[in-house]
């Protein structure tokens, strides 16, 4: 399969901020607001780079209307 | 605190519904003379999302997650929705690939196995993920039975047995999935899915008001005050550990959204188009971040109303606050809630098993039945054979239900961790030619011993889940297809396949 440059930037970009969340020793135990600040600071970002990069993604791979053409190969 | 009588009326009308649901969609296949027997499905979006997301409430929602976040804390919460939001980036570097293929060979794909076998070509390999796939299902399946056996008990203040439950559930769940099938399960998702989301939030609701006049603040500050370590890792019961962070979002990620067997065929083979699985891509993980939060609400709201239940009691915690509080607010209310938790967990916890058992009897009827033991039934017998799986399945996990492990948790963190290894064999199937056979099998073999070994011989189940599983299949596909060679010709006409479908569905801009 064929992985275009946008997709590979959507790969990188969201892998390294699931590791930024999974940073070993961040927050530290027991501190309540560094745990809302770490949670801020990588899962919005997680989310918002998920979002966009699909949509980018999307805009690059163009549904084709395939209403109207055969069901595919023969039955497997 | 309601009496049995309700109980049992309240489950007849609950199977007259899923009798009815099976009767229409039964009915509209014969007017419009579709057929794709009990195992297939092709639906439109609206179906195809709450379908997905019923899936994955199951018992979570009403039993393991309450109480898992009232254990975990809100760390525990954090680390859900940082496996939420990958869905859609797994799902399109597979799920949509699998979607792909399977339209570009007719729709034919049954099992989460099939799709395997068109890339390796190899009956052994069939074979192995048809027994884990099958292995996944039934501590799964029996997870939901104990649930809602767990809910009837204490609802009727144990007027109801609890085996009696299970055997009755057990029941309705088998004939409902005999006579509807697959198309039926995914319609009485979709009918009762939104329905049941908007109960959970109504139990927020209602018990933050009892609880706390209605201010979530307040639950808050009380919670604050008594109990910080809900705002903290590693949780009031320290086990949201930097380890567990990782492992178990890990596992969820890969085990639970996509791998699963029920949930890979409905991200895989379920739309009716490749816009059905883009819209799966964008709505699921929204649905499911406004689900999960509500759960995590009524953790919240229990643990900030009393901090001592013992484990097995926390999954029980929202009937504990109607039966402890709501009543003494307004027992109409709390009987009204009672019935309504009891439908709901009901509920999704049917929709999940309807839809293992369904996938299950697929992996009998094709990847062991017919591909492995070569027994060739007549097409015109086909439904007959299934409808018999799906009895002997059903009555299986029936079996195993009565005598359940503590936790419903841990038998679904089980089913999870034990599909996980398969991923990566999915992923290198699809994205690299010299991935071998040999890796496949050697792969999945040593992933599901690294999972068993983390559960029953390393005791480290409640942290790394399957992740050790998967890493070490990871390792395995790569250096053993590195030492290893298979007919060019067995992988040619795959990546054949992989090329016609792109052309097919998307006119690539880049």
């Amino acid at each position: 399969m064929r992985v275009t440059k946008t997709e590979k930037i959507w790969l990188i970009v969201v892998t390294v901020l699931y590791m930024l969340y999974n940073f070993p020793g961040l927050p530290a135990y027991n501190e309540s607001v560094p745990m809302l600040i770490h949670a801020a600071l990588t899962l919005i970002p997680l989310w918002a780079a998920v979002y966009i990069g699909m949509h980018k993604v999307y805009k690059v791979y163009r549904l084709r209307d395939t209403k109207d053409e055969s069901k595919g190969d023969i039955k497997c | 605190m309601l009496s049995s009588a309700t109980i049992w009326i309240t489950l007849a009308i609950y199977m007259c519904f899923l009798l009815g649901v099976a009767f229409y969609v039964t009915q509209k296949e014969k007017k419009q003379k579709v057929s794709g027997g009990l195992l297939k499905a092709s639906v439109a979006w609206p179906v195809l999302v709450m379908t997905y997301v019923a899936s994955l409430m199951s018992t979570w929602v009403f039993f393991a997650g309450p109480g898992a976040y009232y254990r975990g804390g809100m760390g525990y919460w954090l680390s859900e929705l940082s496996y939420i939001a990958l869905f859609p980036i797994i799902a399109h570097f597979t799920m949509n690939k699998v979607w792909m293929i399977n339209q570009q060979r007719g729709g034919n794909y049954v099992t989460p196995a099939d799709f395997y076998f068109e890339r390796f070509k190899s009956p052994a390999l069939r074979t192995i993920l048809g027994l884990i796939f099958l292995a996944a299902s039934f501590p799964y399946i029996s997870s939901v039975l104990v649930a809602i056996a767990q809910a009837a008990d204490f609802a009727t203040g144990g007027a109801i047995p609890y085996q009696t439950a299970v055997i009755v559930v057990g029941l309705i769940m088998t004939v409902f999935v005999c006579i509807g099938g697959v198309k039926s399960a995914a319609m009485a998702d979709t009918v009762q899915g939104l329905l049941f989301i908007g109960l959970l939030w109504f139990i927020v609701i209602a018990c933050l008001i009892v609880g706390f006049g209605g201010s979530l603040t307040t639950a808050v500050d009380t919670l604050w005050t008594n109990t910080p370590a809900f705002f903290s890792y590693p949780g009031p019961d320290g086990w949201v550990t930097n380890a567990s962070r990782l492992g178990y979002p890990l596992s969820c990620a890969i085990g639970w959204t996509i791998m699963l067997p029920h949930v890979f065929v409905r991200a895989g083979y379920f739309g009716d188009n490749l816009k059905s699985q883009r819209k799966l891509s964008y709505i699921a993980p929204l649905i499911q971040a406004v689900v999960w939060t509500g759960t995590m609400l009524i953790g919240l709201i229990g643990l900030a109303l009393v901090s001592n239940l013992t484990k097995g009691d926390t999954e029980m915690i929202i009937p504990f606050m109607i039966n402890n509080f709501v009543i003494a607010f307004n027992p109409t209310l709390a009987a009204f809630m009672m019935v309504g938790f009891f439908v709901g967990a009901t509920a999704v916890g049917l929709s999940t098993a309807n839809a293992f058992l369904t996938v299950a009897s697929g992996i009998v009827s094709s990847d062991l039945l017919k591909n492995t033991f070569h027994i060739n039934v007549p097409a015109e017998k086909e439904s007959l054979v299934n409808r018999i799986i799906i009895a002997v399945l059903g009555i299986g996990s029936l079996l195993i239900a009565i005598n359940p492990p503590e936790l419903i948790f841990t038998m679904i963190m089980f089913s999870i961790s034990i599909v996980m290894p398969l991923f990566p064999i999915l992923v290198f199937g699809l994205y690299w030619k010299k991935a071998t056979k040999q890796a496949a099998i050697a792969s999945t073999i040593v992933g599901t011993i690294l999972v068993l070994l983390t559960y029953f011989a390393w005791d480290l189940g409640g942290t790394w889940y399957g992740a050790i599983g998967l890493l070490g299949a990871t390792v395995t596909m790569v250096a053993v297809s590195l030492f290893t060679q298979q007919d060019e010709a067995d992988s040619k006409e795959f990546y054949e396949i992989c090329t016609r479908a792109n052309n097919r569905f998307y006119d690539v801009q880049e």
